[in-house]
């Protein structure tokens, strides 16, 4: 299966075999890239409260492609859930989900 | 290779920057359609890689743009997030010489660039030794001949000459010319670009002239662009 759809599955950064060198290059990325999702957090839920599923979306759909671009296959598969109840306009549901990913980033970070 | 990349979210430029870097080549990321063709205008790349939605023009836009207005070869590498079948036909169609969707995967980014400078043959493979009538360059000696005489140069002449040859009849701007030979960190002015590139125009004959008075080459210069070394005929 492409790494790309298989995101249950742990991957190592960009879901691939990394030189030492790009490794420890793209970790020194992360700390800003963990603390913008964090910072993202309440622009998400406030989206989702006003229903402007446009902007949602666009922020889900992002999120969906650089995630895995980082080595974090549940920020993409956020991404993907979130861009998919946008479009059903699920509003109780995109809450939710934005919940659960709130509480799963801000147990990452510490480790992160 | 030098490369330009057109991306407007920061996060996707930086890791893509950095992969690039890591494997040898230099990268410079725009994040809007205006300034990247700006910066075409007046540079030098070997290979773009366009992001399809950008601020100011598009990447299609860019497309279109490259296409009219530059005249060397460029291969452009359209990366988005858009892969329906019409998508990819549009930019395809638009001049687009290869199409990855998002998320990009390093190795196979970097494949893809291998696979279109190979294809646009942009520069000459490097072995130990390289040829272009009636020159000859030994890289291992770093010692260049004319016709089998030695020609007196300084390392950094030679590295231009060098360059200049494995580069034919491609316009170099100086930007190009300076990161390639001196390295993107070094901190001088372009304009050092200029006065090795008479001395190796001075030094190798590159006047154009007919063999008997010259070498069947000329290195001309291109008017707040940079240099094109060309053959005579």
């Amino acid at each position: 299966m492409d790494e790309r759809t298989n995101l249950s599955k742990p991957v190592k950064l960009t879901g691939e075999v990394q030189d030492d060198a790009v490794q420890s290059a793209v970790s020194a990325l992360l700390p800003a890239f963990l603390a913008n999702r964090l910072g993202e957090l309440e622009t998400l839920q406030r989206l989702a409260e006003e229903q402007d599923w446009e902007r949602l979306s666009e922020h889900a759909h992002r999120l969906s492609g650089v995630g895995l671009l980082y080595g974090f296959a549940e920020i993409s598969r956020f991404g993907i859930e979130l861009t998919q109840l946008t479009e059903r306009h699920d509003r109780a549901a995109a809450l939710a989900r934005i919940q659960t990913y709130a509480l799963w980033l801000r147990d990452t970070i510490p480790r992160g | 290779m030098r490369i330009a990349l057109l991306e407007d979210d920061p996060e996707q430029s930086a890791i893509v920057a950095l992969w690039l870097k890591e494997a040898g080549h230099t990268c410079r990321c725009f994040a809007r359609g205006r300034d990247f063709t700006n910066e075409l205008a007046r540079e030098s790349y070997d290979i773009c890689l366009v992001d399809w939605q950008v601020p100011d023009l598009s990447g299609l836009d860019v497309l279109r743009w490259i296409r009219q207005r530059i005249t060397d070869p460029l291969p452009v590498l359209f990366v988005t997030a858009r892969d329906s079948e019409a998508d990819i036909v549009e930019a395809l169609t638009t001049g687009a010489d290869d199409y990855l969707t998002k998320p990009l995967r390093r190795l196979e980014l970097l494949a893809r660039i291998g696979v279109l400078v190979r294809r646009h043959q942009l520069a000459a493979p490097l072995t130990e030794s390289f040829a272009v009538m009636p020159f000859h360059f030994d890289l291992k000696r770093r010692k260049l001949t004319h016709a089998e005489q030695p020609i007196a140069m300084t390392p950094k002449d030679f590295e231009v000459a060098l360059f200049l040859f494995r580069n034919p009849e491609r316009l170099l701007s100086r930007g190009h010319l300076f990161e390639a030979i001196w390295g993107k960190t070094v901190a001088l002015d372009t304009r050092t670009v200029d006065t090795h590139i008479s001395r190796v125009r001075r030094k190798l004959n590159l006047n154009g002239s007919l063999p008997e008075g010259g070498c069947g080459w000329r290195l001309i210069s291109i008017y707040q662009h940079g240099y094109r070394l060309e053959t005579a005929s």
